[in-house]
C-alpha cells in the first residue's frame, strides 16, 4: 500500500458553482503534504468532504488505509482515523485544558467521566508538546497561542493516521511554530500523515515533503518540495508570474509627522514605548504575539486609558480620550480583527466604506446612498475589490477583499498617518500583493504608514524601518540595511527572566 | 500582581456565599424566630418549587439556552395532576401524567430551538403563552377543586421534621448535581454552552444535548406542577406566574452565566436559598412586599456585576 | 361614594333611543332582592356583547356562565370577549362592537379611568352601554346607561365586620392584598379601614402584604408570618389568597381566615375548616342584571334606577349549603 489516503475524481457542485472539478489527492504515510492554492481554490471544500461535513458529487472515490472510506460527520472521520485542526480556533474558553482535550470522547469509568485519568493523560500530552500549562487551568486564562497548541494536542491525541492542519500557525509565534514543527516531525516518525494548509511559503519549504496545488476548483499538479521553488509554486497557484512577493515601491521620505512618546497603558500592557514615523516612510512593528504591539496602537488610538505619554501629530500635541479625537487629526487604524472591529459584516460594501468619513456622503445633511455608491465605486476600482457590486453584503466577500474594504473606509477619510494591524492575516498571495502595492503607493503619496505583522519576511519586505517590542516594552530598532530574520527574532525574544 | 488577581477571583467566586451568610446573621439577630426549626422547615418548603425549577433551568442555561415557559408548564401540569388527583386513580397516575406533560412541553421547546433553529427566547416565549392558554382551556379558567386527601398530604407531610417537599428538592439536587458534574452527558452540556461550534466539531450530537436540556427543564416543571397542586390544594390555571424569572434569578445569582458554559450546582442551591430567605426574612420582619422586590433586584444586579468584573480581569 | 348615591337620569342617548322606539310608557322595572328580570324571550333579535376584563379566575368564569344563561333565557344573541386586562384591547373591542352594530355592550372596565371616552363614543352611536362589576370614574358623565355592580367597599366592610365580631373586638390581625394599585383591592381595603376605626383593640401586627391574588404566594407569606407572630385573624382580599392562608394555618387552626368572592375553592376550604368564611360578590348576578337592564331599555321601557347594586352576602359554614 503506497498511499494511506487516496481521493480520486472528486467533484462538488453547490447551487450555481462548481467548487471542485474532478480533483485528486494522494497522501503517503509519514509525509507532510501541503495543499496550496489561493482562497477559493477548493482546498477547504476538499477537506470538508474528507471530514464528512460535505458530501461529494457522484463518481468520486476515497480510499483510506486500503479500505473504501465513507463518513457522514466529523465524529465518524475521527473514529476512522482522520482528524482536523480548524482554521478558526475552537476552544471552549470556560472549560479546563483537560476537558477541552477530551471533549466529545471523554474517558469513562463505570459509565462516568474519569477525571483523574483524563488529567493524567492530558499532563503527558502537554509535556510531550513542550508546553508549560496545568491541565486543570481554564482556557480563558491562556494566551491565544497556547489555546492553538491545545487544539493541536486535541487532534494529535485521537491517534489519527491522517491529521489535517488548516493554517495551524496563523495565530502563534515563531518560537511556538518551532515547537509545533518538532511535534510534526515526531508524528512523521510514527507514520502519521499530515495534510498541511498554509499561506506561508517559508513553512511549506521547511516542513512539507510534497505539495499539491489547486486553482479555481481544478487540480493543477503535485510534486516534491525539493524539486520546486517558491516562484514555481506561486506560478502554479495564481497561473501567472509573480516575480516579486514583496514589491517595494520607492517613496520620498520627508519630515516626522507622527510621534508617540513614552506611551504607558493604565493596564501596564505597554510600558514606556516611543515610536515616530516620517511622511513617505513605512514603519514596521515586530514582536511575538502578546508583545503589546496591538495594545500599543490601540492605546494611541484612544481605545484604552493611558497612564503616561504624549502624542504629537504634525507637530501638534493631541489629547486623545477616544478614537474620535485622533481620527480628527488624520490618523487611521485598520484593526487586527476585521470581523470584530473593522466591518459591519451584514452591511453592504457601500455602507462600510462610508462608515468613517460619513460626512463626505451627506446630501443636505442626510446620508445619501447615491453619493456613498459613487465614492465607494471609486475605491472598488482603485483597490481592485472583487465584488459583484457596491450593494453586495460584505460577509459574502473573501478575506482579502474584506480587508480592502476596511482600508478603503479609512482612505476615504484622507488620513496622513495610517496604522495597519496584521493587514494580510488569512488572505491569499494575490490579494497580499495588492495590499503591499497599495501600502507602497500610500507612502509615495507622502503618507506615513505603520504596519504590525507577525510575519517577519513581510515586515522585512515592505518596511523602511522596524521597531521591535517584547513583553510590552521597546526592545530595539533596525534599519532596512540591517534587516535579518535572526536580529529581529533576537530582539523579539528579549524577555526579562 | 498574582496575589491581587487571586483575591479578586476569590471575591467574585464566593461573593454570593458571603451575602447569604451576612443576610442570615442579620435576620437571626433582628428576629430570633427566623432560625427556629419551624421557620427553617418553612424556608425549605418555600424553596422547593423554585429550587427544582432552578435546577432544570441550570441545564438549559449552561447549554446556552433560556426557558421562559417553565412557569406556564407548572400551571398546566398542575391542572393535569389536579384533574386526575380526585382520588379516582392511585397517586402515581397524576404524578406520571404531570411529569410526562412537562416533558412533552420541554421536548417541543428543544426541538423548536435545536432543530428549528429558533432563538430560545422566542420559542419559549411562544410556549409560555400557549401552554398558559392550554392550562386555562382544560380547567375552563377555574381552579380545579376536589383534590384527594392523600394527594394533599404529600406537600403537607414531613419526614423526621423535614418537609416532604424539601425531600423532593433534595433528591432533585443530588441527581442533577451528579449528572452535571460526574457524567459524560453533563460534561457535554457544558461543552455545548461553552462553544457550540467546537462541540459539534468534536463529534458531540449537539442537537440531542440541547433538546435534552429543555426536556429536563420541562420534566422538572412537570414535577413542580404536581407538587404545586398538592401544596395549594387546588389546580390553579393562573398559578406559578413568572416563576421562570425566579428560577433564572436563582441560577444567575448562583453564578450560572447567561452566555452558557459556566455554572455549578452548589451555586444554584445558594441562589435558590438566597431568594427564598429574602422573601421569608422580610415577611417575618413585616417589611412591605414592595421592599422585597427592590432588595431582590439589587442582589441580582450586584451578583452579576461582580461575576462580570471578576471575569474581565482574567482576560 | 356620595356622587354615586345621587341618582341621575338615564343618559340622553338612551332616552332618545327609547323615544324613537315609540313604545308606550310602561311601569318602570324594579329590582327585587338585588335581582332584575326583563322576562323570558323579551330579548329576541337583539345582539349584545359582553367584554370581560379577563377570564382568568373563577369569579370571571362565573360572570361568563351567568351571562350566557341569562342571554339564553332572554333570547339575546350574546358574544363574550376577554380584554386580557389590557385597556387598549378593551377600547378596540368596544369600537369593533359598535362597527358590528351591536345593540348593547356590557363591559367590565379594565381600568376605571381609561374607558370613559370609548364608552361615550359608543353611546353617541346609540349603543346602550352597561358598565358591570366595577364602576368607571364619574360613569354618569360618559353616556353609560346602567351601572350593575357589587360594592367593593361594602364587601370589605362586610368581611371585616364579620371578623371583628368573631374576635369580639380584640386581637391581632394581618391583611393580604391583591396587586398593589388594583382598584378593587383598594376599595376593599377602604372597607376594612372603615370598620377598623371602630375597633381600636384590633391591631394589624404587620404591614398588609401584596400577594397578587395568588394562592401559592399567600401560602408562603402566611407560613413565614406564623413562625414569627401570634395572629388571631388573617383578612384576605380574595378567596384564592384566603385558601393559601388556610393551607398555611391548617384545618381548624383557631385563626379566623376570611376572603371575598365565594369561589368553589373558597367554598371547599370553608367546608373543611381551613377558611372561616367569605363575602359573596356574586359577579354572575351583576352580569345577569346588566343584561336584563339592557333588554328593558332596548324594549323602550324604563328602569326605576340605573345603578343596580348586587347584594353582598356573608357566607360561612352555617349557610354555605344555600350557595353551592
Amino acid at each position: 500500500m503506497e498511499y494511506i489516503l487516496e481521493m480520486r475524481n472528486i467533484s462538488k457542485t453547490f447551487p450555481g458553482v462548481k467548487a471542485l472539478d474532478n480533483v485528486q489527492l494522494q497522501v503517503r504515510p509519514g509525509e507532510v503534504h501541503a495543499l496550496m492554492g489561493e482562497n477559493g481554490a477548493g482546498k477547504s471544500t476538499l477537506m470538508k468532504i474528507l471530514m464528512g461535513i460535505y458530501t461529494m458529487d457522484h463518481g468520486g472515490s476515497i480510499t483510506f488505509n486500503g479500505q473504501p472510506y465513507t463518513v457522514h460527520n466529523p465524529k465518524e472521520a475521527m473514529d476512522t482515523g482522520v482528524a482536523m485542526i480548524h482554521q478558526e480556533l475552537n476552544p471552549i474558553l470556560d472549560m479546563t485544558v483537560y476537558e477541552n482535550i477530551f471533549v466529545g470522547r471523554e474517558i469513562r469509568r463505570h459509565g462516568l467521566v474519569d477525571k483523574k485519568e483524563e488529567i493524567r493523560q492530558a499532563r503527558e500530552l502537554i509535556a510531550e508538546c513542550g508546553l508549560h500549562v496545568s491541565p486543570t487551568e481554564i482556557l480563558r486564562n491562556l494566551t491565544v497561542a497556547q489555546c492553538q497548541l491545545i487544539e493541536i494536542i486535541k487532534a494529535i491525541s485521537v491517534n489519527a493516521k491522517v491529521i489535517i492542519m488548516d493554517e495551524p500557525t496563523a495565530a502563534i509565534t515563531d518560537r511556538e511554530v518551532e515547537l509545533l514543527f518538532d511535534h510534526i516531525r515526531r508524528l512523521k516518525q510514527k507514520g502519521v500523515a499530515i495534510i498541511y494548509i498554509s499561506h506561508r511559503m517559508d513553512e511549506i519549504f521547511t516542513i512539507c515533503d510534497t505539495v499539491t496545488v489547486y486553482r479555481d476548483g481544478q487540480y493543477i499538479g503535485c510534486g516534491s518540495t525539493k524539486e520546486l521553488d517558491e516562484a514555481a509554486l506561486i506560478r502554479m497557484m495564481v497561473g501567472r508570474e509573480i516575480t516579486d512577493v514583496f514589491p517595494k515601491l520607492e517613496a520620498k521620505i520627508g519630515e516626522t509627522i507622527f510621534e508617540a512618546n513614552h506611551i504607558t497603558r493604565a493596564d501596564n500592557k505597554v510600558k514606556d514605548v516611543s515610536i515616530s514615523v516620517r511622511s513617505g516612510e513605512i514603519l514596521g512593528i515586530g514582536g511575538l504575539v502578546g508583545a503589546g504591539r496591538s495594545e500599543l496602537v490601540e492605546g494611541i488610538f484612544g481605545m484604552h486609558r493611558l497612564s503616561g505619554g504624549e502624542i504629537i501629530v504634525k507637530g501638534k500635541k493631541v489629547q486623545v480620550h477616544s478614537p474620535g479625537d485622533i481620527i480628527k487629526e488624520g490618523v487611521a487604524l485598520v484593526t487586527e480583527d476585521r470581523k470584530v472591529t473593522g466591518l459591519n459584516l451584514s452591511g453592504s460594501v457601500n455602507d462600510n466604506i462610508a462608515m468613517v468619513a460619513i460626512r463626505k456622503t451627506l446630501s443636505n445633511g442626510l446620508y445619501s446612498k447615491a453619493k456613498a455608491r459613487k465614492v465607494s465605486e471609486e475605491y472598488i476600482g482603485k483597490l481592485k475589490i472583487k465584488t459583484p457590486s457596491g450593494d453586495e453584503i460584505v460577509n459574502n466577500l473573501s478575506g482579502g477583499n474584506q480587508q480592502k474594504v476596511v482600508i478603503s473606509k479609512w482612505l476615504l477619510n484622507d488620513p496622513d498617518i495610517i496604522i495597519l494591524d496584521e493587514p494580510t492575516r488569512g488572505i491569499d498571495v494575490g490579494a497580499k500583493r495588492d495590499i503591499y502595492l497599495l501600502i507602497g503607493s500610500l507612502a509615495q503619496q507622502g503618507k506615513a504608514v505603520i504596519i504590525i505583522s507577525s510575519e517577519i519576511p513581510e515586515l522585512m519586505g515592505v518596511c523602511d524601518r522596524i521597531d521591535v517590542m517584547a513583553e510590552g516594552h521597546f526592545s530595539g530598532e533596525l534599519d532596512r540595511d540591517h534587516f535579518s530574520q535572526e536580529s529581529i527574532m533576537k530582539l523579539a525574544s528579549d524577555i526579562a527572566v | 500582581m498574582e496575589n491581587k488577581k487571586n483575591i479578586k477571583a476569590l471575591i467574585s467566586n464566593y461573593f454570593i456565599y458571603v451575602i447569604f451568610l451576612v443576610l442570615v446573621i442579620i435576620l437571626a439577630a433582628l428576629k430570633p424566630s427566623f432560625i427556629s426549626p419551624k421557620n427553617m422547615a418553612n424556608i425549605l418548603k418555600q424553596a422547593s418549587i423554585n429550587g427544582i425549577l432552578a435546577f432544570g433551568m441550570m441545564f438549559v442555561i449552561i447549554s446556552g439556552g433560556f426557558d421562559m415557559s417553565v412557569g406556564s408548564t407548572v400551571a398546566f401540569t398542575g391542572i393535569l395532576a389536579a384533574l386526575l388527583g380526585n382520588g379516582q386513580y392511585p397517586i402515581i397516575i397524576p404524578l406520571c401524567v404531570a411529569v410526562l406533560g412537562g416533558l412533552a412541553v420541554g421536548i417541543v421547546n428543544g426541538v423548536g430551538i435545536a432543530v428549528g433553529d429558533l432563538p430560545p427566547f422566542i420559542m419559549t416565549l411562544g410556549t409560555m403563552t400557549a401552554v398558559r392558554g392550554l392550562a386555562l382551556l382544560i380547567s375552563n379558567g377555574k381552579p380545579v377543586t376536589g383534590i384527594s386527601e392523600a394527594y394533599k398530604a404529600i406537600a403537607a407531610s414531613d419526614l423526621f421534621g423535614i418537609p416532604t417537599l424539601a425531600i423532593f428538592l433534595l433528591i432533585v439536587i443530588i441527581i442533577c448535581s451528579f449528572v452535571a458534574t460526574k457524567t459524560v452527558y453533563g460534561r457535554r452540556v457544558y461543552a455545548c454552552g461553552g462553544n457550540l461550534q467546537a462541540a459539534r466539531v468534536a463529534g458531540i450530537n449537539t442537537t440531542l444535548i440541547r433538546v435534552s436540556t429543555f426536556a429536563i427543564a420541562g420534566l422538572l416543571a412537570g414535577l413542580c406542577g404536581f407538587l404545586m397542586t398538592s401544596r395549594i390544594t387546588i389546580g390553579q390555571p393562573t398559578a406559578a406566574e413568572s416563576y421562570e424569572m425566579d428560577a433564572i434569578t436563582a441560577c444567575v445569582v448562583g453564578g450560572v452565566s447567561m452566555s452558557g458554559g459556566v455554572g455549578n450546582p452548589f451555586g444554584v442551591i445558594i441562589g435558590t436559598l438566597l431568594i427564598t430567605v429574602i422573601g421569608n426574612g422580610l415577611d417575618i420582619l413585616g417589611v412591605s412586599s414592595h421592599w422585597q422586590k427592590i432588595v431582590k433586584g439589587l442582589i441580582i444586579v450586584v451578583a452579576v456585576l461582580i461575576d462580570v468584573k471578576g471575569k474581565s480581569k482574567k482576560d | 361614594m356620595k356622587t354615586r348615591k345621587i341618582l341621575s337620569c338615564a343618559a340622553a342617548g338612551v332616552m332618545a333611543v327609547s323615544m324613537l322606539a315609540g313604545s308606550a310608557f310602561a311601569d318602570a322595572a324594579k329590582m327585587e332582592n338585588g335581582v332584575l328580570r326583563a322576562g323570558e324571550g323579551k330579548g329576541e333579535g337583539y345582539k349584545i356583547a359582553l367584554l370581560q376584563a379577563h377570564q382568568l379566575n373563577a369569579f370571571q368564569i362565573g360572570i361568563t356562565e351567568a351571562a350566557e344563561a341569562a342571554a339564553k333565557e332572554l333570547g339575546v344573541e350574546l358574544k363574550v370577549l376577554s380584554s386580557d386586562q389590557d385597556a387598549y384591547t378593551q377600547i378596540s373591542q368596544i369600537e369593533q362592537c359598535v362597527a358590528e352594530e351591536y345593540d348593547a355592550i356590557l363591559f367590565e372596565p379594565v381600568d376605571p379611568d381609561a374607558l370613559g371616552d370609548a364608552a361615550k363614543a359608543a353611546a353617541d352611536e346609540g349603543v346602550i352601554m352597561v358598565n358591570i362589576v366595577s364602576a368607571c370614574t364619574d360613569w354618569q358623565d360618559y353616556g353609560i346607561a346602567v351601572l350593575s355592580c357589587g360594592d367593593n367597599v361594602t364587601a370589605g366592610e362586610t368581611e371585616m365586620k364579620a371578623v371583628a365580631e368573631k374576635l369580639e373586638g380584640k386581637g391581632n390581625i394581618a391583611i393580604l392584598t391583591g396587586p398593589s394599585g388594583d382598584s378593587g383591592g383598594l376599595q376593599r381595603l377602604e372597607g376594612y379601614e372603615n370598620i377598623l376605626k371602630d375597633y381600636p383593640d384590633i391591631v394589624q401586627v404587620v404591614e398588609p402584604a401584596d400577594c397578587g391574588w395568588d394562592t401559592a404566594s399567600a401560602q408562603s407569606t402566611v407560613e413565614s408570618w406564623l413562625s414569627a407572630y401570634e395572629l388571631d385573624a388573617i383578612v384576605c382580599e380574595n378567596d384564592g389568597m384566603a385558601v393559601g392562608a388556610g393551607n398555611a394555618a391548617g384545618k381548624d387552626s383557631g385563626i379566623i381566615i376570611t376572603g371575598v368572592d365565594g369561589t368553589p375553592d373558597g367554598f371547599e376550604a370553608i367546608k373543611d375548616g381551613r377558611m372561616t368564611g367569605t363575602v359573596s360578590q356574586n359577579g354572575g348576578e351583576m352580569a345577569a342584571n346588566g343584561l336584563n337592564a339592557a333588554v328593558i331599555l332596548l324594549n323602550g321601557e324604563e328602569l326605576e334606577t340605573n345603578e343596580l347594586i348586587t347584594m353582598n352576602t356573608w357566607i360561612d359554614k352555617e349557610n354555605i349549603a344555600d350557595f353551592e
